[in-house]
């Protein structure tokens, strides 16, 4: 039996797990995204979530009116088995072309050398691709407008508790360190200009004056 | 095949090897955690402004022997320089002040929330000119070697576009992203019409330091596996503990990086290109990279996923200097000035190249 047989059964009984696993989770998010917890459906528990000040709608998690969710699950599904199906290929070539017996154990580091190896660049494939970028751009911009929409909420009683206890907000510190580093810039450039004035003065010192005029040249007198 | 008894040995040679590294790795980190002293070419701060400092190291042994200063311009953001003067035996300054070269470094500084305003302008049009300045008026020189390192490059290229006259005697550039189309993961994720650039640099005011960790991370997400399992294979060769925790403390030091450069970098330069189309505008004047004339050296590094090296290379074809050369090196973004390799293929590279442009002191 060959390395690549023996390497073959695992490969396969993982793709099965991998792909029963990720259409289970495929089938738990749709239900997510039409579970009216999360505001799909009008009147639901938390259907007023969406009209909490500061909050509004959040595309992507299926508000009435809005578009469909964002997450196309069948993608993630595709572009995870897109990465599994690399991994194991290239796996099983690092495996198969290694020793086989008992210098296995010896070779057992640069066998993992070689994993690490095969599982950086089915990441580097994976993570390569629009989609995964689009996936984690639209992730970043969701949790950026999630903050946001946190903070707007939170922060005038912030602000208010902070003013009863005397002490800044964190846009008065903002404003304030805006004004020192604008301070430390034009003292920054007068001590430059005053260098620079410095320098041609010595420059000029140091150069032969021409013999000071006390009036301007005038012509010479013609011979009467 | 091997017989039982060769297994037999070999296995018991094979568990005596790890008994020693297992207890090496105790006495490594837990008897004694701490981490290796770094940073320890001695040097002087000559000029700072706001969080900017531009140093410049000394050797006790060695005196300078060349007449033109060699400024390092590292990256702004991101992570800290000591990278370069990393501990003895491994530091690319300490190499080059023991061969005699006068050497500054600009230290951007610990960037934070309130440096947003700081953009490429700030830094092509007040830093780095300053900088340069006082390097020539405390080393009493006419001229410098700019060496730019990762986007030190990029902002070093910029201002040797913009200012053609400037007393620049000779241009380093290593690892320095150029044409970002071939930018590899990274133009591929700030590409992306979603990344949201803008809505980063308005809710933190930068990219902050967590962010460009887990930025970093995720572009070689088996980097510490790789690193650890080295670790392992090589806890008893000497030093390799001490380099293994220095890098280790400097590659998990992030620092952020400032709101606006942040969105000129994603956006003018990572997702629309514009340095190499001549079409970036810092100050209402276009960089044109053909103006840059002076002698150059581009240094690529052949397994450098962060600025790969054709990203890198693309400089030797956009300037018009006479005088250039281009070495693809061995390693990564960061080994290739910094590792265990540099010693023997950088350092003596940079020594070479820049010792025969410039005159030895009187």
């Amino acid at each position: 039996m060959t390395t690549q047989e023996n390497t073959a059964n695992p490969f396969d009984a993982w793709r099965e797990m991998f792909q029963k696993s990720t259409e289970a989770w495929a089938e738990a998010a749709k239900g997510m995204s039409a579970n009216p917890f999360f505001g799909a459906a009008p009147g639901g528990p938390m259907s007023g979530f969406g009209q909490m000040p500061g909050f509004g709608n959040i595309p992507g998690f299926g508000f009435p009116g809005q578009p469909p969710p964002f997450f196309q699950f069948n993608d993630i599904q595709q572009m995870w088995q897109q990465f599994y199906n690399s991994w194991a290929e290239q796996t099983r070539q690092a495996m198969s072309t290694g020793a086989s017996g008992p210098e296995v154990i010896f070779n057992a580091q640069k066998q993992w050398a070689e994993q690490l190896e095969a599982m950086a660049k089915t990441f580097a494939e994976v993570m390569g691709t629009e989609q995964f970028a689009n996936l984690v751009g639209r992730y970043m911009e969701q949790s950026l407008v999630w903050q946001e929409r946190m903070a707007n909420a939170s922060e005038p009683q912030m602000d208010s508790m902070l003013r009863a206890y005397h002490l800044p907000s964190r846009g008065q510190i903002d404003r304030l360190f805006e004004r020192v580093i604008g301070l430390e810039d034009r003292i920054d450039d007068l001590e430059d200009e005053n260098r620079k004035l410095r320098r041609q003065l010595d420059t000029a010192l140091k150069t032969p004056a021409p013999r000071p005029r006390s009036r301007p040249t005038e012509a010479p007198a013609s011979p009467e | 095949m091997v017989s039982s008894a060769e297994f037999a040995s070999k296995f018991q040679e094979e568990a005596q090897k790890n008994m020693e590294r297992v207890q090496a790795l105790v006495d490594s980190f837990v008897v004694n955690p701490a981490d290796p002293p770094m940073a320890l070419t001695h040097r002087e701060v000559i000029w700072k402004r706001g969080k900017a400092r531009l140093f410049r190291y000394h050797s006790s042994e060695t005196p300078v022997a060349y007449r033109t200063p060699y400024l390092i311009v590292p990256w702004l953001g991101i992570s800290r320089p000591y990278v370069l003067d990393l501990m003895p035996g491994a530091s690319m300054i300490e190499y080059l002040v023991d061969h005699g070269h006068d050497v500054y470094l600009l230290d951007w500084g610990e960037i934070a929330e309130e440096d947003k305003e700081l953009g490429f302008e700030e830094a092509v049009f007040k830093i780095l000119p300053r900088a340069i300045d006082r390097a020539m008026e405390t080393s009493g020189a006419d001229d410098i070697t700019l060496n730019g390192l990762c986007l030190g490059g990029t902002i070093s290229s910029c201002y040797l576009a913009l200012n053609p006259d400037a007393p620049v005697r000779n241009f380093v550039a290593v690892v320095a992203p150029i044409d970002f189309e071939e930018g590899g993961l990274f133009r591929t994720w700030l590409n992306d019409p979603h990344f949201p650039s803008e809505l980063i640099v308005q809710r933190y005011g930068g990219l902050p330091a967590s962010l460009m960790n887990t930025g970093f991370k995720m572009l070689r997400p088996t980097l510490e596996a790789q690193a650890l399992s080295g670790l392992w294979a090589n806890i008893n060769r000497p030093g390799y503990v001490d380099g293994y925790k220095a890098m280790s403390r400097w590659a998990n030091d992030f620092i952020g990086m400032p709101g606006r450069f942040f969105y000129q970098l994603s956006d003018d330069l990572y997702a629309k290109n514009r340095l190499v189309g001549g079409e970036l505008v810092l100050n209402g004047r276009k960089v044109d990279l053909v103006r840059i004339s002076q002698p150059l050296l581009v240094v690529a590094a052949n397994q450098d996923f962060i600025v790969p090296a054709p990203c890198a290379r693309s400089l030797m074809e956009l300037v018009s200097s006479e005088d250039k050369e281009y070495v693809e090196l061995p390693g990564g973004h960061i080994s290739v000035f910094s590792g265990r390799q540099a010693h023997q293929t950088l350092w003596p590279k940079i020594d070479e190249w820049v010792s025969s442009r410039v005159g030895e002191k009187e």
